[in-house]
């Protein structure tokens, strides 16, 4: 059973996370509790003396929290559709990054919607959002969608686990297991055995879900970017945002994906599963889609700037006034729009460190989009707002809200930390396929089942 | 009710119940329109077994219960709940503001703040310097909620705690708001504030509370101009409305055709025509009902208006006006 | 020059003096404060629509900005006859400083030789407040008002006048009656005219009032605030407005109604259910290698 030998040569070289914790493991698991522990205690403070201790108040009523919500549901969605048009596309090269793919789905998928929780004045009020909807309200949209997602998502990323439950369960002797993992794995791997009519419902159900999760995940962010063009608002109402959001979602993706590749091959010697030209075939999509960005972000812009309607006007004087949001703006239009298209377009500058760097800044920069997305329109409305307090004025998010946004951090980390021990980062029993002749068969066979 | 009138010609009153749901009692009508409530109507309409004397006919003093004078509208007490959520038959709420006659007393906004027991800083009557263009002369611009017959706010409601009425009134329902801002941040009028501190007199289940009121605004929710609805089932005009030294705010039923500031009643369609009310930012297709006079032939140089605001308050009006 | 230097001397002989003046004042100053503040009586005569007649009365104290009720406080109200005065009513004032003393139609007040109603209000005071008083004519003026059609033009006609002691009606002439309906929170006045000798006012009526849904308003005639005849008000029923269609379609289907339009709601229960279709067919597809394994 299951004698594959890269199959088995990919497990022993997975057994450094599969085995008794390091030091090192340990002491960067207490140091996330301990974020994690300071964002609690944040939380409880923010429950027990309200909202004012936050820096949103009645123009800006979201801040940071809207800010972390839309941009690690970005890097959810992104996966979901990235594996899936992997998946569909039968992409050889991408099998061993599928694993991640997933994990970053369903981690942000659970992570972020807290986010939206924390902007809730009245978290114990929560299940009204339950019992009584209102499906004119995006918010509802937003949560149809995201519980959809959440569920198909999860159970997407566990059938992909199957085979390799299946492995482990056969090599449990090999790899000296404890009994509950013994016991997990048995469970969970359904009875795989890898007969061929197994394998064939197995990808027939892949097949569906990487089908069905494409359209959820673009569904689902533009709705998501709806809950702010819904709005009346110089800036936010715009017919481009659904597509905007999505594109930008993928892009953030895939800079998260080269991000976690690198961190993974660094700390378990997995030079020969995320090989270099991973790096470099991420780091053109990246290219590619810093471009489409670029072309998005000036077709947004350019609409309303051209125009300068009145309102419009004083948001964009914010944008370019250095004392206000100038250096963000121009630094992240930087860092989105051009900064990969310098390190990898231009040959000279291209190797697997500086793809990561610039991934890295990517993410930065498109966390700082957002903030300009969102902040500065909520900071000029139509009316001038003539309030002498100057937290009313401007925002400035509190260490309340800065520890939170940690706090989900930490606890993505942590959650990859921990899913790791449980089974191998990359799909393994998927791998031995890739030696062979991959079987392109895009017909989904629904009916034949 | 002894009538001196003719009534011969009058048809055979045939009052639906919707009619007499808008007007109140038959009493509460006759008493009002008698003036009898003039100095009555001031008076706490809480205040129960209230006593008026009156000298009979073989001239001795007898003491009988006052008249339930204060109610226009059935029932007199706000409603709650479901009731809430409908709207008083046959009205449609309407204010009008005058712009020329504003000097930014702030008289509206102190009223109303103590009327729906806010906090100093709460403020659902805002009054705000306005200025056109560069050329034009600055103004004052009160602005409460529009109650707009579209309204963005209501439309994005996760769960249904702001509602639209029948009689045109938007409220927010302070039991049923999960506080997720999603309005505050869709009016475009910036009209909804959120109760960000948990004042002492915020209570949860406070068994009085009714969203024609306002009151209490929880702590965690949003609250927002309610035209003062519970007040007009007792006949009384908002608080803003009574409050202003000038008479700048008019307020009324669009489907009587009259507006009033407490001293002139005028009528609704006549005004906007005359005046040529408009609505602010109308072009938003929000509909609001809240007309604004132009600020034309000024009674006071709008610099008065700087007397009633400190140093530092003028000096943020002075810059948001500032040309560019 | 020498005015200045003259003053100045003046003013170091007499500050000493102030000065002491002042010391003086100021230990006199709980005396003074014991001096009864000064009260104000106000009473107005009203005629009410069920011709009840009413004696409102406001007892107020201080000055300008500063002016407010005296509450809970006892007035007197009395008439003269026959150079005797007889006390009608002690009414006692509300937190405002109000009250009123309500007379009914057939009670005959007694009249002077001029053939006024003389009303005399006294407020006694108390400890730190002085007594006032005040006095007020009135004459019993009548106002009858009748609604009539004329070649389809509406006419809301007043005829004015006194009794005399036989009951005969002696038209007054000269009275400015204002003429409006009744709105939600008061009259919306439409007209005003004057009496002619034989004590008639006829006012046109709009065609365009809004009324209920069945075109019912309150018609009301005031005369107001006259010198000699108080405040007069007339109310009458008639179906002179238009009616108004007040059913609101309140239950349609919009985005900010109670209930979604039918698109919106169509197109999610599609896409949920497309979704969700395709979604528990993998599901069955995962069930069934469970079901080959147990096999």
């Amino acid at each position: 059973m299951s004698s594959n030998p890269l199959a088995n040569q990919l497990l022993d070289e997975n057994k450094s996370f599969m085995e008794k914790p390091s030091f090192r493991w340990k002491v960067s698991v207490v140091a996330l509790i301990a974020i994690f522990c300071l964002g609690l205690y944040a939380l409880f403070l923010q429950i027990t003396e309200g909202h004012l201790i936050t820096g949103m108040r009645d123009h800006v009523v979201w801040g940071v929290y809207i800010v972390n919500f839309v941009f690690i549901l970005g890097l959810s969605y992104a996966g979901a559709l990235i594996a899936g048009i992997f998946h569909l596309g039968r992409v050889k090269w991408a099998i061993p990054m599928q694993r991640i793919l997933k994990l970053i789905t369903v981690f942000s998928l659970i992570i972020g919607p807290f986010y939206i929780l924390l902007c809730l004045g009245r978290p114990d009020r929560i299940f009204d959002l339950f019992l009584y909807p209102r499906i004119q309200s995006p918010i509802i949209w937003d949560v149809i969608a995201i519980v959809t997602d959440l569920i198909f998502c999860i159970v997407y990323m566990y059938f992909t686990y199957i085979k390799d439950f299946a492995l482990l369960r056969d090599n449990s002797e090999r790899l000296n297991m404890s009994n509950w993992r013994k016991k997990f794995y048995r469970i969970f791997a359904l009875g795989y055995k890898n007969t061929p009519k197994q394998e064939k419902l197995l990808n027939q159900a892949l097949d569906i879900l990487a089908a069905i999760i494409i359209p959820t995940t673009i569904i689902a962010y533009s709705l998501l970017a709806w809950l702010f063009g819904m709005n009346l608002k110089v800036g936010w109402h715009s017919s481009i945002f659904a597509p905007f959001f999505v594109l930008s979602a993928v892009y953030s993706g895939v800079a998260l994906v080269i991000l976690i590749m690198w961190i993974y091959r660094k700390s378990g010697k997995l030079e020969n599963t995320f090989t270099d030209s991973h790096f470099t075939h991420l780091g053109f999509a990246l290219m590619v889609l810093s471009l489409f960005y670029g072309y998005f972000y000036f077709s947004d812009y350019i609409t309303d700037w051209y125009n300068m309607q009145k309102t419009y006007g004083s948001l964009w004087e914010k944008y370019l006034d250095l004392s206000q949001y100038g250096i963000a703006f121009y630094s992240s239009i930087f860092l989105i729009t051009f900064l990969p298209a310098i390190v990898i377009g231009i040959p000279w500058f291209r190797s697997v460190k500086s793809i990561v760097f610039t991934s890295g800044a990517v993410l930065v920069g498109l966390w700082v989009a957002r903030y300009l997305m969102i902040v500065p329109v909520l900071e000029t409305p139509y009316l001038p707002i003539q309030d002498v307090r100057p937290d009313w004025v401007n925002y400035s998010a509190t260490w309340i809200e800065w520890s939170l946004s940690l706090a989900g951090i930490a606890l993505f980390i942590l959650f990859f930390i921990f899913i790791s021990k449980l089974a191998p980062i990359i799909p393994v029993s998927e791998m031995k396929e890739e030696q062979e002749e991959v079987k392109l068969d895009l017909s989904l066979k629904t009916d034949q089942a | 009710m002894a009538q001196t009138t003719n009534t011969e010609d009058s048809p055979k009153e045939v009052n639906s119940r919707r009619d007499f749901l808008r007007k109140g009692s038959a009493f509460g009508l006759i008493a009002a329109a008698t003036g009898a409530a003039g100095l009555a109507s001031n008076q706490d309409p809480k205040k129960s077994g209230e006593k008026i004397k009156v000298l009979t006919t073989d001239g001795k003093v007898i003491e009988v219960d006052k008249p339930v004078d204060d109610c226009e509208i059935e029932p007199c007490a706000p409603a709650k709940g479901e009731a809430a959520r409908q709207g008083i038959p046959g009205r449609s709420f309407v204010m009008v503001i005058d712009l020329a006659k504003c000097k930014n007393a702030r008289k509206c906004v102190e009223a109303c703040q103590e009327g729906h027991d806010l906090l100093p800083d709460q403020e659902f009557m805002k009054v705000h310097l306005m200025k056109d263009n560069p050329d034009a002369e600055p103004y004052w611009f009160p602005k409460n909620c529009f109650h707009c017959d579209n309204p963005p706010c209501v439309k994005v409601c996760p769960v249904g705690a702001t509602f639209k009425r029948t009689d045109n009134v938007v409220l927010v329902d302070n039991d049923a708001c999960i506080g997720c801002k999603f309005c505050v941040s869709a009016c475009p009028y910036s009209a909804r504030i959120f109760n960000w501190e948990d004042k002492k007199s915020y209570s949860d289940d406070d068994p009085n509370y009714s969203p024609e009121t306002s009151v209490p605004g929880q702590h965690g929710t949003v609250s927002k101009c309610d035209f003062c609805v519970g007040r007009s089932r007792e006949g009384k005009l908002p608080y803003c409305a009574t409050s202003c030294p000038m008479g700048a705010i008019y307020f009324g039923d669009k489907n009587e055709d009259a507006v009033t500031n407490g001293e002139e009643t005028l009528r609704f369609k006549q005004l906007i025509k005359d005046r040529i009310g408009y609505r602010y930012l109308e072009e938003l297709g929000t509909k609001p009902n809240v007309y604004y006079l132009p600020p034309t032939d000024r009674m006071f140089p709008y610099e008065r208006g700087f007397n009633y605001l400190s140093e530092e308050q003028v000096e943020v009006m002075k810059n948001s006006i500032k040309s560019k | 020059m020498m005015k200045t230097i003259f003053n100045n001397q003046i003013m170091q002989l007499v500050s000493p003096l102030i000065l002491v003046g002042c010391i003086l004042f100021s230990t006199a100053a709980p005396v003074n404060a014991q001096k009864k503040e000064r009260t104000r009586l106000k009473a107005y005569y009203e005629k009410l629509p069920n011709n009840n007649k009413k004696i409102s009365i406001i007892l107020t104290q201080g000055k300008g900005k500063s002016i407010s009720g005296v509450q809970n406080s006892e007035v007197i109200v009395s008439t003269v006859a026959a150079d005797s005065t007889l006390e009608l009513a002690t009414l006692i004032t509300d937190s405002q400083g109000e009250t009123a003393l309500y007379v009914e139609p057939d009670y005959s007040f007694p009249k002077n030789e001029e053939g006024y109603v003389v009303i005399n209000v006294n407020y006694n005071g108390n400890d730190s407040l002085r007594a006032s008083k005040r006095k007020i004519e009135f004459l019993d003026l009548n106002l009858e008002v009748s609604l009539n059609i004329i070649d389809s033009v509406k006419y809301v006609e007043v005829e004015a006048f006194e009794l005399d002691n036989e009951g005969n009606k002696l038209p007054i002439e000269e009275i400015d009656v204002n003429m409006g309906v009744k709105r939600l929170y008061n009259t919306l006045f439409l007209e005003e005219a004057e009496t002619d000798e034989e004590g008639i006012a006829s006012m046109e009526f709009p065609d365009n009032i809004p009324g209920d849904s069945s075109g019912m308003i309150t018609v009301v005639v005031k005369l107001d605030e006259h010198d000699d005849y108080g405040t007069i008000t007339k109310t009458a029923d008639i179906d002179w407005g238009t009616a108004v269609d007040y059913s609101i379609a309140s239950n349609d289907r919009s985005l900010f109604g109670d209930s979604a339009p039918l698109w919106m709601i169509i197109s999610v229960a599609v896409i949920l259910f497309g979704a969700w279709f395709n979604f528990l067919l993998a599901v069955y597809k995962v069930y069934q290698i469970k079901k080959l394994a147990n096999d």
